[in-house]
């Protein structure tokens, strides 16, 4: 019984159309899915088909999107930062390559890649990480062809994506390949006025094939994603261009009992920012980024009797690099590396063991531990330094570990599961070599600091479960405490590098602070006419020197509806957010109105033969709300109105 | 850009050069074509500009520079060869710069030569030339005492205005006028540079003797960014009006190393100095 259950943990359950849900047994993290309707659900993920990555991340409590434009928000897990959480595509490190946090890694994906987005807890070094898993084909007994097309339009921003896929799967050999674009000029807001430099431009393929041989199954993927013309609102800058090639190879197999898995891979992103779309700059200024990164990683997975053990292991080396070039008129231009050329290598193990007391009872602990160099290859980067007194040795080693144990009990309708997590992450490239890299939200140029320890954190969440015919409930409390917490503080004796700016400021180790959350969430009438789910959630953080710590998202309630009526399929979301007036001033945060947004989908598939054609009619932002979020960079307006049309053929 | 004083640099090449002579000569029994000469000339050929050359009875004397002489603070090197080729080590030098000029003359701030190679009689004087050779014609006389005898040799060098001013002069409140003329950097570069510049007043046409009891402030600033550097070093008087501190400069462009100049009772002399220095 028990053991069956363990074998889950790998099972994918898979229905047709909408319904692809994660059968979600064992591991530690929580799956997002995207793209497909989880109509059974009906939560929080009862989603848009026409909705982007974005938007889709968005509906789930735990996370919220800080908004700098109409593209590439950056994923906010639990309010921690973007340092403190790790975002992998499908288990690869890739790192954004712009000092001002313009590419997050989402951005570097379609949704139409995608799977999924797990959301890992206890396993891995950072606190947590976010992990966008890629579609792949599946070895199956009977070859098949599939495929779809799709396109849909948007009104407010005439925003347009559009796209095609066409998979192959056998006994020996699975392809997958797709592409996908979209394009959008700016949004206007509640108020019906057009936000300027909320325009995209993006391009996406992605091909993948794999090859069983014997036991040994093998794959090899590639995506390529380009953006151009992007605006960042929020920003004084845009972006022309930002470009990444995503490359994988992988090997699994079984050995006994034992499933190994290998993979191989490489990633590089440009990332070049432009200033000559806007009215009047001080200066123009060309800010190029680059980030390489390659990486092994394996894990091991077998059972034995009542455990479950797993082991895995990292080689990551990722080089970055940016820099900004100034041109005043009539002088010199001005040159200096805001991320001067910094390899660092680092090396991870974490092995973890579940053991099964009995079908109630289960326990978890795992180990994190992370050991690498920061090398800095630039000699004007060593140079730089220097004006900071910082002499740069040959390398700072950095070491960084994570322990975890979640106990969980189980029976009938009832889950409780407890998970403490205790560690310490390594100060990222900005914090420890960025040179004066702006921040146009605080006004401040920020400057690493080399000499950074670790951050430490303590992780405590408490989840339950209630599940009675159809009717779900469920609780979840958590609590994050830190230690030497890193933030950048004011230096009132340094220069403002950028025009303008208000001072620099210094990453430090201020600390203690805490992060307190929770959630409150019901399912409803699954089996019922209505499906309804509703999640409350509220955070709240301070640090001990500077107040409330930036990024806890107020009380927030969301009510979702599905209705079916004949062949048409209605769905209705209510989310009500309340006013953010807990701004963190240090972080250049400002407080924020109360908003609601009303969210509405009518659906049908018509099949035509042995195809299907998938019909979508959205409305978002229904009352035309002019409203920002505590996240909106620079307190940009967020979208109104609109109405969306999509149209998908499958086969 | 080089990174390092060429001063220094030079030095060191001629040091290791030495070094290097030293090893061929040990092996010179064995091989007969050592020539740790021709290899010094190489050095001073490769790293200084010959200014000129004159020739006096059976001495001769070569003048150097590290480039064009210029309006500032000018290092010049001298090597003094006689009849047989051979450089002369023991001899001592009185330099007498002059500008004449239609209506008067008048003489420019000078150090004295000090030896840096005793082997080579290789010497390094230095003369603050406070005007380009437009406004009138420079005289370089070097009074050379060897052997008991004076030989008066007199070059007449071009000086001419660098692209960024390197040296400033201004009346104090005292009504005296001062020359402050930058000496380092030469080739400033980002990061921590050392900041060096000599300070001299005019007691009349014909003497110019170095202050050695000011105190001085600096800020680097970018003008087109309005900002400045952090953590520098205000020069302090190391010896003959050389004032030594350090410039940190964050980014390469165009800066301003603006300076105060006080007197020894702490009296401003100038608040308004700067010099540019674009990287």
């Amino acid at each position: 019984m028990i053991k069956k259950g363990i074998l889950g943990v790998l099972l994918l359950w898979s229905t047709p159309y909408f319904a692809q849900v994660f059968l979600q047994i064992d591991t530690l993290e929580e799956v997002v899915v995207i793209n497909h309707y989880a109509t059974k659900s009906g939560g929080p993920n009862a989603l848009q088909m026409s909705a982007s990555l974005e938007e889709t991340l968005d509906r789930d409590a735990d996370l919220d999107l800080i908004r700098r434009g109409g593209y590439a928000a950056e994923v906010v897990y639990h309010g921690l930062s973007g340092t403190q959480t790790n975002t992998m595509i499908d288990g690869m490190r890739i790192y954004g390559a712009c000092t001002d946090k313009m590419d997050p890694v989402t951005a570097y994906v379609d949704e139409q890649n995608l799977h999924s987005l797990e959301k890992k807890g206890s396993n891995d070094v950072t606190i947590h990480s976010l992990n966008l898993k890629l579609k792949r084909g599946e070895f199956v007994p009977t070859s098949k062809h599939y495929g779809s097309f799709y396109s849909s339009v948007n009104s407010n921003n005439l925003g347009t994506r559009y796209g095609g896929q066409y998979g192959f799967n056998s006994m020996r050999l699975w392809l997958l390949v797709n592409a996908n674009g979209s394009r959008a000029s700016n949004y206007s807001d509640g108020s019906n006025r057009e936000v300027r430099f909320t325009q995209y431009e993006k391009f996406n393929a992605m091909a993948s094939v794999g090859l069983k041989l014997g036991r040994n199954e093998f794959s090899a993927t590639l995506v390529k994603d380009k953006a151009v013309d992007v605006g960042y609102a929020g920003l004084p800058m845009d972006v022309s261009s930002a470009d990444a090639l995503i490359a994988r190879f992988e090997h699994q197999t079984m050995l006994g009992n034992t499933n190994i898995n290998h993979q191989v891979y490489y990633n590089s992103i440009v990332h070049v920012m432009d200033d000559t779309k806007r009215d009047s700059v001080a200066m123009h200024m060309d800010m190029p980024g680059w980030s390489e990164t390659k990486g092994i990683s394996g894990r091991l997975n077998q059972t034995r009797g009542n455990w479950l053990l797993r082991a895995q292991y990292e080689l990551v080396q990722n080089s970055r690099r940016a820099e900004m070039t100034m041109y005043p008129e009539n002088e010199a231009e001005m040159y200096m590396e805001t991320w001067p050329e910094v390899v660092r290598s680092f090396a991870s193990v974490n092995p973890s063991a579940t053991y099964y007391f009995n079908e109630n009872y289960d326990i978890l602990v795992s180990a994190s531990l992370s050991t690498g160099v920061d090398k800095m290859q630039s000699p004007t980067g060593i140079k730089q330094l220097e004006v900071f007194g910082y002499t740069m040795p040959d390398g700072i080693q950095t070491n960084a570990g994570a322990g975890s144990a979640r106990i969980r009990f189980r029976k009938s309708s009832f889950e409780h599961q407890l998970t403490l997590k205790a560690g310490n992450r390594a100060p990222e490239l900005s914090e420890r070599f960025g040179f004066y890299l702006y921040n146009s939200q605080d006004g401040f140029d920020y400057i690493g600091n080399p000499d950074l320890k670790n951050e430490q954190f303590l992780h405590v969440s408490d989840d339950v479960k209630f599940d009675q015919l159809g009717q779900q409930f469920y609780a979840k409390a958590y609590a994050y405490l830190f230690d030497q917490y890193i933030f950048g503080v004011q230096e009132p004796a340094y220069f403002a590098m950028t025009p303008g700016g208000g001072g620099v400021k210094i990453y430090e180790n201020i600390g203690k602070a805490f992060i307190l959350g929770g959630e409150l969430g019901s399912s409803l009438f699954q089996s019922g006419k209505i499906p309804t789910t509703a999640v409350i959630s509220y955070r709240y953080g301070r640090s001990e020197r500077f107040g409330y710590l930036p990024q806890m998202s107020p009380l927030a309630f969301t009510l979702n509806h599905t209705y079916t009526w004949k062949k048409l399929q209605f769905g209705l979301s209510n989310k009500w957010v309340n006013r953010y007036n807990r701004a963190s001033l240090s972080f250049g945060e400002r407080n924020a109105k109360n908003y609601w947004l009303m969210d509405a989908t009518i659906s049908t598939n018509l099949p035509l033969k042995s195809t299907n054609i998938f019909v979508e009619l959205a409305g978002n932002n229904l009352l035309n709300q002019y409203y920002t979020t505590h996240l909106s960079w620079n307190g940009i307006p967020l979208m109104g109105r609109n109405i969306s049309l999509m149209a998908k053929w499958s086969f | 850009m080089c990174a390092i004083d060429p001063i220094n640099t030079s030095m060191k090449t001629l040091q290791t050069l030495f070094l290097a002579g030293l090893l061929v000569s040990a092996i010179s029994c064995k091989k007969d074509n050592p020539d740790p000469i021709d290899s010094f000339e190489e050095t001073i050929s490769s790293n200084f500009t010959e200014i000129a050359s004159q020739t006096i009875d059976s001495y001769t004397l070569t003048i150097y520079a590290q480039s064009d002489l210029i309006v500032g603070y000018n290092e010049i090197y001298m090597l003094l060869m006689d009849a047989d080729g051979s450089y002369v080590s023991d001899y001592e030098v009185h330099p007498h710069p002059m500008m004449e000029m239609p209506m008067m003359m008048h003489a420019t701030p000078f150090e004295y030569p000090k030896v840096v190679d005793t082997e080579k009689g290789f010497m390094r004087a230095s003369t603050t030339f406070i005007m380009p050779s437009t406004a009138g014609d420079w005289h370089l006389d070097y009074h050379v005492h060897v052997m008991d005898e004076e030989y008066a040799f007199s070059f007449n060098p071009t000086v001419v205005s660098p692209e960024e001013t390197r040296m400033l002069s201004f009346v104090g409140p005292d009504e005296k006028s001062y020359f402050l003329a930058l000496v380092s950097p030469t080739a400033p570069e980002v990061g921590e540079n050392n900041f060096e510049v000599v300070l001299y007043t005019k007691l009349d046409m014909m003497s110019f003797p170095a202050v050695t009891d000011a105190t001085m402030e600096i800020e680097p600033w970018m003008p087109s960014m309005s900002h400045g550097s952090p953590n520098n070093v205000n020069p302090v008087h190391d010896e003959l009006g050389h004032y030594m501190g350090k410039v940190n400069f964050s980014m390469t462009g165009h800066w301003e190393v603006k300076m105060t100049i006080k007197n020894a009772d702490g009296t401003v002399l100038s608040d308004a100095l700067a010099f540019d220095i674009t990287l």
